[in-house]
């Protein structure tokens, strides 16, 4: 035998070895890290085989189509249809291979794809969402810029959420991936936004809508109760400034708690908001506001929307009072670093009229096969519970129905049907060079007051109607009026 | 049982011509039925019904495989059986997932496969006896490097994928670099058997280090940094790592001394060093391995796309056909390993290691077992090449090393390296035989299945 046998053998072995490092590595790839590996965000795989399989429908709880797959010619075998166009942009999203789902085609996927090799039993989704509801708060929020939030307190159920201006789905969801990108960038490019939603992803100064927190806030710490008489002001200074904040319009208010709320006293919200001190934060926390610092802002928990792009809602930062005594009575009438989405507001609102139990928002009703059997109800657990007492949560809800009956809010009375609410006339950031900015008009309520079965919130962020005076742009006015229509054909509905 | 009958077949008739290779024949029929059904399998996948192709592919192979067959029974009736229906496996295998991802190229494959066929039977025809090779060694280094420059010469060579390897006649390219690698083995293989005595005895000592003498290396040393230096060039890394490796497995081999793999590893982490201060694209390579997800949608791209495949695939993979693994640019050459991954799964892709083990240990058992040390040399040198060029671009595609791009021997879509890789099957089975036939001539009574078993070194 050979001298060269021996090394031949051990460079044998040697390449032995290499293979057996390679069947290791695929045994790592295919089995340990298989399903990281399948769900990368960066594997398109899944999503192109998603695209040969009809997809479920999505469906308003009145039964209309607002969301369907239909045969295609090109290689994706099915492209996605949004019948109603920009009506449900915010709440369907759309099925893209350029820049992946969002809205609810992202949040229930797999409940939308359905399995393999069942494509004659497609599953289907079915909104909360009413489609006259709907269809009724974009008519009425017309060419206002701003949202509309229409919710049953109870559950958590979204019937209505719109927001102005919207988009196409259908215009990002198209398979030509040349149309598609052209279509996604001048969308991300408009700097309207329309693609962001104002009902849930955007934050905004909430105003005297806010009083209601402060109001809940003050009575749940034992500062103040619906007797307790405030001076008549026409302003109130904060510790550590000399910027006085006054009543809008500029005259003198005060009187009891209920008063101050019916009439919305800044003065009174103001110095409760002083008077509360760092426990104003503990207890606006309790609503969602603040908890946690980002980027040096307290921003708080996201409502546990079922669709993604929620955000927080904000407060001053825990302990600052005595180094930022100007901003707690700022928080006290909605402005300085508080701020929250319509989204927010309709929460808190909800946990008065729940008398102190707080929903878990969705849209999302329930799953159904393809001949109709329910296969999962979005039920869910409240989000926060005993976020107030009853007795505070009873209190607040008759200084809100005192306001719609005798106060700012009078304009959202019903007939035969008790409303109770707030309205809000906020300062909004402004642009430096504008020469003046208008305010952001608000509205939040429900209804009836005794046994709440809607909530609905109306923010308007611009009107259309351009430089409105100053006191035509107010929540009373322009928001007010809109929520009473709402309520109209929401009984008229019933 | 098939085999202890054709076994005592040999032993009754050692000398005749007319045995019949049932083993070969069986196996290469296996081969077929696998490499059928899985086309008519991708096939369904879009259609309800059979391929009208399927009866002429069919046909096709069964004469290539008689042409084959009765290539080895009439010119090497001695040679080993498992290696050419392991290549018919492979390049089965191939062809399935090829023409599942493109028509066009299972087309151009499957000409290349009869080319291939034909480069076999013609070289087991021309190639009679090793000592040919071992006599016009220089003649094939000269043919070597000249393949090896060619692509770098302009207007004759052309570039595909930022690589200069192919040389362009009208409208057919062929990569010479393929053939290179069987010439510059027979040479080095030829080489090494001259010289391996002075190379393992002279060496001047150098405090611990044993530094081979300059006289008897240097023309070695020269030939091979010369490939080295004008593949990095053109920037075909995968090649330049084979070429590395497979001459320092050889010169160890040709010395069974580890002072050479030690230099040789010196040298590679020396000219890795400095290829990666050189080359922009090997510092690309070495980071995208390091971290594929740092650069997602552009030059880690292709790896990522392989290692989802990978994943996606699982252990029972998606099925033939219904994988996505166009996904991967290059999925038919460097990445078609990972279209087997993601389609038959970490079951296909394992069985794909399986038949390269085979191969390459039925590629060794023929070098340890050739009679004369030239033959075990440059069996053993082919061999190493197949292993180290699967090991290559399996470790690249999986990110156990850098990527780089080589062919999957016999599976990757490519008709240079399938004929080249056929000639490397050809000259196995040559030494083979050869080595047969010496043992009859010596009176050993070996036979090449009965001693298989025994003799195998998998079992030491």
């Amino acid at each position: 035998m050979s001298e060269l046998v021996v090394p031949i053998r051990r460079v044998a072995k040697f390449v032995y070895i290499l293979f057996f490092v390679l069947v290791a590595q695929l045994t790592y790839l295919q089995v340990v890290r298989a399903d990281d590996l399948k769900n990368d965000k960066f594997n398109v795989r899944t999503v192109i085989n998603e695209f040969a399989r009809p997809r479920g429908d999505i469906i308003t709880s009145d039964n209309q189509v607002v969301a369907y797959s239909q045969p295609s010619k090109d290689e994706l075998k099915f492209q996605r249809i949004y019948p109603q166009g920009p009506l449900y942009g915010h709440i369907t999203g759309f099925q893209s291979i350029l820049v992946g789902n969002t809205g609810v085609e992202s949040a229930y996927n797999s409940a939308l794809r359905g399995r393999r090799g069942e494509e004659q039993n497609v599953p289907r989704v079915v909104l909360s969402i009413n489609s006259e509801i709907q269809t009724l708060i974009a008519e009425q929020l017309g060419s206002n810029i701003g949202a509309i939030v229409v919710m049953q307190p109870s559950t958590g159920s979204i019937i209505g959420m719109y927001s102005n201006p919207t988009f196409d789905p259908n215009l990002v969801a198209v398979h030509s991936s040349s149309e598609a990108q052209k279509a996604y960038t001048t969308l991300v490019q408009d700097e309207e936004k329309p693609s962001v939603s104002r009902a849930f992803s955007e934050r905004y100064p909430p105003g005297s809508t806010f009083k209601i927190v402060t109001a809940a806030s003050a009575i749940e710490a034992g500062i103040a109760d619906a007797e307790r008489e405030f001076p008549q002001a026409f302003s109130f200074t904060p510790p550590l400034t000399d910027k006085k904040i006054q009543n809008f319009g500029g005259g003198a208010c005060g009187g009891t708690l209920q008063r101050s709320f019916r009439q919305s006293c800044n003065v009174t919200f103001a110095k409760l908001g002083d008077e509360l001190k760092d426990n104003f934060v503990t207890e606006m926390g309790k609503f969602g506001f603040g908890g946690q610092l980002q980027n040096d802002i307290n921003v708080g928990q996201a409502p546990p929307l079922d669709i993604e792009g929620a955000v927080g809602a904000t407060a001053p930062k825990e302990n600052s009072y005595a180094k930022d005594a100007p901003n707690f009575a700022f928080a006290g009438i909605g402005q300085g670093l508080v701020s929250a989405s319509p989204l927010s507001v309709a929460l808190f609102s909800a946990t008065i009229a729940n008398l102190g139990t707080m929903p878990t928002p969705h849209v999302v009703d329930r799953l159904e096969d393809a001949n109709g059997n329910v296969t999962r109800r979005i039920g869910l657990s409240p989000w926060k519970e005993n976020v107030i007492s009853p007795t505070t949560a009873a209190s607040v809800r008759d200084f809100m129905v005192d306001a719609v009956n005798r106060g700012t809010g009078t304009r959202a009375r019903l007939n035969g049907i008790q409303v109770a609410g707030k309205t809000g006339t906020a300062q909004a950031a402004c642009a430096p060079e504008a020469p003046s900015c208008p305010p952001h008009a608000w509205f939040t309520s429900f209804a009836p007051a005794e046994s709440p079965e809607y909530v609905v919130t109306v923010f308007i962020q611009r009107s259309s109607g351009g430089a409105l005076s100053e006191s035509a742009a107010t929540g009373g006015q322009l928001a007010a009026p809109i929520a009473k229509a709402v309520y109209e054909k929401l009984f008229a509905l019933r | 049982m098939t085999q202890s009958e054709s076994a005592a077949t040999y032993k009754i008739l050692p000398r005749s011509r007319l045995r019949v290779r049932t083993p070969e024949l069986l196996l290469s029929s296996l081969a077929v039925i696998i490499t059928i059904s899985g086309y008519a399998l991708t096939s369904l996948v879009d259609n309800r019904y059979l391929p009208k192709q399927l009866p002429s592919l069919l046909l096709i192979m069964v004469v290539l495989i008689v042409i084959a067959h009765i290539g080895v029974w009439i010119l090497a009736p001695r040679a080993d059986a498992t290696l050419l229906p392991l290549a018919v496996f492979l390049n089965g295998i191939g062809f399935v997932v090829i023409s599942r991802l493109d028509r066009d190229e299972a087309q151009a494959q499957a000409l290349w496969t009869a080319i291939g066929i034909f480069a076999f039977v013609m070289t087991l025809l021309f190639i009679r006896k090793t000592t040919t090779l071992h006599r016009y060694r220089y003649t094939f280094a000269f043919l070597g490097l000249i393949a090896i420059i060619l692509p770098a010469i302009p207007g004759i060579g052309s570039e595909i994928n930022g690589a200069r390897l192919w040389i362009r006649v009208g409208s057919f390219s062929f990569q010479p670099g393929e053939a290179a690698k069987v010439f510059l083995t027979i040479f080095i293989a030829s080489y090494l058997t001259d010289t391996r005595d002075l190379l393992a005895r002279s060496r001047r000592s150098m405090g611990q280090l044993f530094i081979p003498d300059i006289k008897f290396f240097g023309p070695l040393l020269v030939a091979w940094g010369a490939s080295i230096l004008v593949m990095v060039r053109q920037k075909d890394l995968g090649s330049s790592l084979l070429f590395f490796a497979v001459f320092a497995a050889m010169l160890y081999i040709a010395t069974n001394r580890a002072s050479y793999l030690v230099t040789g590893l010196a040298f590679f982490t020396g000219a890795a060093l400095i290829a990666y201060q050189l080359f922009g694209h090997v510092q690309v390579r070495v980071q995208t391995w390091l971290d594929p997800w740092q650069s997602p949608q552009d030059e880690g791209f292709q790896l990522l796309q392989s290692l989802f495949s990978f994943g996606t695939g699982g252990i029972k993979g998606t099925g033939l056909g219904l994988g996505t693994p166009n996904q991967i640019p290059n999925a038919s050459t460097d990445f078609i390993f990972s279209a087997i991954g993601e389609e038959l799964g970490l079951i296909g892709s394992i069985s794909v290691i399986i038949a390269l083990i085979l191969f390459v240990a039925s590629g060794y058992r023929i070098a340890t077992r050739a009679q004369r040390p030239f033959a075990q040399l440059f069996g053993a040198g082919l061999t190493t090449i197949i292993g180290i060029q699967a090991f290559v671009i399996l470790g690249g595609v999986t990110r156990v090393i850098p990527l780089t791009g080589v062919t999957l021997p016999f599976v990757s879509y490519g008709g240079s390296s399938l004929v080249a890789n056929y000639i490397i099957v050809a000259l196995l089975l040559r030494i083979s035989d050869e080595t047969q036939k010496d043992n009859l001539a010596s009176g050993t009574t070996l036979t090449p299945i009965e001693s298989a078993p025994q003799k195998g070194f998998q079992s030491k």
